[in-house]
């Protein structure tokens, strides 16, 4: 439990690092064709490990048998980033941040009721106590900057 | 209505990462992220072609921002790995949380040429908070 809490940290520290390369491709490329070069390396790369995995007989074979919806998360991911770039000039990055946590919070929880059928009420206290955290720190470093 | 579609962005999110962790009980991580990346891609050529009518170029890079691809496959295979053992909510707090962290890490030593903003005290007790929740988050 201890390890995969701590993977699920690395991998928000690795977030960053990812948008910030992001971020230059799309100074180089634009912000539309810079995120583009995400999807067509990470399709290509990705079809390769497939390839060298073993694992491309058996995943061919359950392709057909999962239902439809799954396939729609790489659709729900692009509708999500185009409409966080179209907005973003329309509001405050601050404003934009905080709402898009809490749409994935308040929909975190219900998908985790709902799909996985994991509910505690510690659970909802820490999820909840480390929302007001990030909550607080956004605040805290949205004043500092504008201090300045 | 702008602060709703960003809530719904949020929301679409979350049920990307659900949908994903569900879609790697059967098929590979490699697999996921090939079916999101290929799916995506694909839309937004579409996007790219038909409302914004830009030109699709991909050349004219430093080599080393190509990377962005990698770290693409590698953030949606490990996020589907855990929301699909520690739940959607679970995983994106602990995210959020590294993401502070590091983006604290970055700002304070002026790290991949950012504008040096040294570590503020006042952020102190919000961390703290955040640990506690996590440990919280441990024990269930």
């Amino acid at each position: 439990m201890y390890a995969i809490i701590f993977i699920a940290f690395l991998y928000g520290c690795a977030t960053v690092i990812s948008k910030m390369i992001n971020y230059r491709a799309a100074q180089e490329l634009g912000t539309w064709n810079g995120s583009l070069v995400n999807y067509v390396v990470a399709s290509i790369l990705a079809l390769v490990l497939l390839f060298f995995s073993s694992k491309l007989q058996t995943d061919l074979a359950m392709c057909t048998k999962v239902p439809a919806y799954l396939y729609a998360g790489g659709t729900f991911g692009v509708i999500a980033f185009v409409l966080s770039i179209v907005t973003l000039n329309r509001m405050k990055v601050f404003q934009s941040t905080i709402l898009l946590l809490s749409g994935q919070l308040l929909a975190g929880i219900l998908f985790d009721v709902a799909v996985f059928r994991n509910f505690s009420w510690i659970k909802l206290a820490g999820v909840l106590l480390v929302a007001a955290g990030i909550f607080w720190d956004k605040k805290v470093t949205s004043s500092v900057s504008k201090n300045d | 209505m702008y602060s709703f579609l960003v809530l719904l962005a949020g929301i679409l999110q979350s049920a990307m990462m659900s949908f994903n962790g569900l879609l790697a009980e059967s098929v590979s991580l490699w697999g996921v992220s090939f079916i999101v990346h290929f799916s995506g891609g694909l839309l937004l050529v579409l996007y790219i072609l038909l409302v914004v009518r830009e030109k699709i170029t991909l050349r004219g890079m430093p080599w080393y921002l190509y990377s962005a691809g990698f770290f693409g496959v590698l953030l949606v295979s490990v996020s589907s790995w855990c929301v699909g053992i520690l739940g959607a909510a679970v995983t994106t707090c602990l995210s959020v949380a590294g993401q502070l962290f590091i983006s604290a890490v970055i700002d304070h030593y002026g790290l991949f040429h950012v504008p040096r903003v040294p570590f503020s005290i006042k952020r102190i007790p919000c961390f703290l908070m955040i640990l506690a929740g996590i440990i919280l988050l441990n024990l269930s």
